[in-house]
This record gives structure tokens, C-alpha cells and sequence, in this order.
């Protein structure tokens, strides 16, 4: 796969074939590193956004350092929804910490809404497309 | 925030003065930095507490009760505990995390007692900033109300994974079964449980017996 932040047709993000065994068909988190870009980023905004959606799952995160950094975050981890969108929040510490982007499509979506997650109900949910991961 | 108030220790933070523990300040004063720093700027004393206090490990018997602390980055933060857990379980860390509040909602196993924390192979986390080990969880679940000796579930990850790890050292403290994760656990906010690397699970508890290997 040689995805990056143009070239994303998925609606998942923040899976990493760099955490190991259930997630080799995941991109490279390597792939998305672009400090230039994301210092252009509304960060706070952005931070916010992905941090008070919808939890679909969660669990510990010390369970999944950065695989570029090794920074480890002491609290949980959870899969979340914008009702389109899934996202892995641990992406949330790299945003700030490593440089990393999301894809540009994502980016100007949530930008197009003032960075406001909106209401997420039972029929999102249950459209959303979920990474190949293994179990 | 309480800072401000006089907070003391009696095994427990407190505000009254009263069975001053100073070796457990001076334990806790290893554990946290801002609380180190909160008690060297109170009383120089308490230098001399901390050097005679050894490690995190003599820890046992400290805080049985956690309750809300105005104190180094203790402060203005309120952590779960056995008299504020959700019936029929025992959470340790932040009341608002996701984790804790969903787990906690997972279907009771036969007569097993919950106990919900995160974890890790050889320790589990008090709070954010605090790992404990096997023998300070004995002795917190030992002074939980809910514990009458029934069998302990660990909802935390990874306590389960060694066979002579977490989970099987804690059964052999507290003197019973103990059912734990072999991998990551992850917890759905309808209280669903999964076990593995990624949410589809694919692995499962593993039981520890006390004095034999799983």
C-alpha cells in the first residue's frame, strides 16, 4: 500500500501495520508524517474534534506507543466516530508530539463544519467502515 | 481544587491531623513528583522522610481509600475507589475514563468479583502516573467492601499474558482464583468485552490458581 494524506480513499484512519500482529494490512504510520503540514493545522481545533466524539471501543493506551516517537499515552485509547469517520484517537498524541497529518480529505471535511463533531446516531454507526484488521 | 486545605495522611490522604504516617509520605513523596515538591516546600523534614523511605514496592498498606487531593498533581483530580466503584466491582483511576466506566458494565462471571483497572503483564496502573504491584492491589481489594474472598476477575490488560505474572501473583497474595486477560482487553460502551491485540478479540481470560502455575 502507498498511501498518504492525498491519497486515502478509506473513511478509517490511525491503524498501523506498525503495532504489530493484527494489523499488517494497516499503512505505515511513516507514511503520514508531515510536519510542514501539520504545523498549518488548526491544532487545537483539530485536537479538540477528535477527542470528543463518539467511542466505539476502547482500552489502555500504554498497549500502543507511537511507533514513531515511542511516546506512550498513560490513559485509555478509543476508537471513535464522527458518524463518518473512524478513528484510532491515539493518533491525538502524535498529532501534537510527531508530525503526523490525516488525510487532506478528511481535514478540510471537518474544517467545512467548524471543527464541531455534530450528532452521531445508531444509523452512522452501523455505515461505517472499519480497517481490515486481524484478529 | 482543594488546594489550600491541610491534607495529612493517616494510611489514607486526610484532612485531619491525626496518626501522622510519615514513612508513607515519604514513599508517596518517591511516587509523585509534585507532591515531592508539594511536601519539601511545607516541611524540610520531609527530606529526611523520603531518604528513609525505600521504594514504591514498600507500599503496601498505603492509601486504602483514595479521596480527592489538593496536593502536587494529585490536585483537583478524583479517582475511582472501592467506596465509589459501580455495584458489584472495583475500578481504580479516573472516574471519566471510557475504560473504566464500560468495563464496569461488563456481565458479572459466576460469583467472581470485578476488579478494573489498566494493566500490564507485571503491574497495573493506580491512577495515570502510578503503577502499582501485586501485593498494594491485594491490599487494596483486601479493604474493599465488596470482597468477601470470592474469586477475582481482572478486567485490565495483559495481567493475564505470564504465567507467572501479574494475575498469578496476585491470586497467590490474596489467597484466591484469579481470571485475567492474556492480551488487550477492550471494553464496548454497552459493556461487551473483547480480548486480543485489535477489537475483534480472538483470545480469551486465562484462570491463575493460588501456589500453582496456570
Amino acid at each position: 500500500m502507498d498511501y498518504n494524506m492525498n491519497n486515502w480513499p478509506f473513511q478509517w484512519f490511525g491503524f498501523w501495520k506498525e503495532y504489530g500482529i493484527g494489523y499488517e494490512n494497516c499503512p505505515s504510520m511513516h507514511n503520514f508524517i508531515d510536519i510542514e503540514a501539520n504545523s498549518r493545522y488548526n491544532k487545537p481545533a483539530l485536537i479538540s474534534y477528535l477527542k470528543h466524539s463518539s467511542i466505539l471501543v476502547t482500552t489502555s493506551g500504554a498497549n500502543f506507543p507511537s511507533p514513531i516517537s515511542g511516546k506512550v499515552g498513560n490513559k485509555e485509547v478509543s476508537i471513535k466516530t464522527d458518524g463518518k469517520w473512524l478513528w484510532f484517537d491515539a493518533i491525538i498524541l502524535s498529532i501534537e508530539f510527531d508530525g503526523l497529518v490525516i488525510p487532506t480529505r478528511w481535514y478540510n471535511e471537518i474544517e467545512a463544519k467548524g471543527f464541531n463533531c455534530g450528532t452521531v446516531t445508531e444509523d452512522m454507526i452501523a455505515g461505517l467502515n472499519w480497517p481490515p484488521l486481524n484478529s | 481544587m482543594t488546594t489550600g486545605l491541610n491534607l495529612y495522611f493517616d494510611g489514607a490522604i486526610t484532612t485531619e491531623r491525626n496518626n501522622y504516617d510519615w514513612e508513607s509520605i515519604g514513599k508517596l513523596m518517591y511516587a509523585d513528583a509534585g507532591f515531592r515538591t508539594e511536601m519539601l516546600s511545607r516541611n524540610p523534614k520531609s527530606a529526611d522522610w523520603m531518604s528513609n523511605a525505600s521504594s514504591m514496592e514498600v507500599m503496601e498498606g498505603l492509601m486504602p481509600v483514595a479521596v480527592s487531593s489538593g496536593v502536587g498533581s494529585w490536585a483537583g483530580t478524583r479517582f475511582l475507589s472501592t467506596n465509589s466503584a459501580a455495584s458489584g466491582a472495583i475500578a481504580y483511576g479516573n472516574v471519566n475514563d471510557p475504560f473504566l466506566i464500560y468495563a464496569q458494565r461488563a456481565k458479572p462471571y459466576e460469583n467472581y468479583l470485578d476488579v478494573v483497572l489498566h494493566g500490564s503483564p507485571r503491574g497495573v496502573w493506580y491512577r495515570p502516573d502510578m503503577m502499582i504491584d501485586h501485593r498494594v492491589l491485594a491490599n487494596l481489594i483486601r479493604n474493599s467492601p465488596q470482597f468477601a474472598g470470592q474469586p477475582i476477575r481482572l478486567l485490565s490488560c495483559n495481567t493475564g499474558r505470564l504465567a507467572d505474572g501479574f494475575a498469578k501473583n496476585l491470586s497467590n497474595a490474596l489467597g484466591v482464583g484469579v481470571r485475567a486477560p492474556e492480551d488487550i482487553i477492550w471494553a464496548f460502551p454497552d459493556g461487551k468485552l473483547s480480548i486480543g491485540p485489535t477489537y475483534i478479540g480472538g483470545k480469551s481470560f486465562v484462570n491463575f490458581s493460588v501456589g500453582i502455575k496456570k
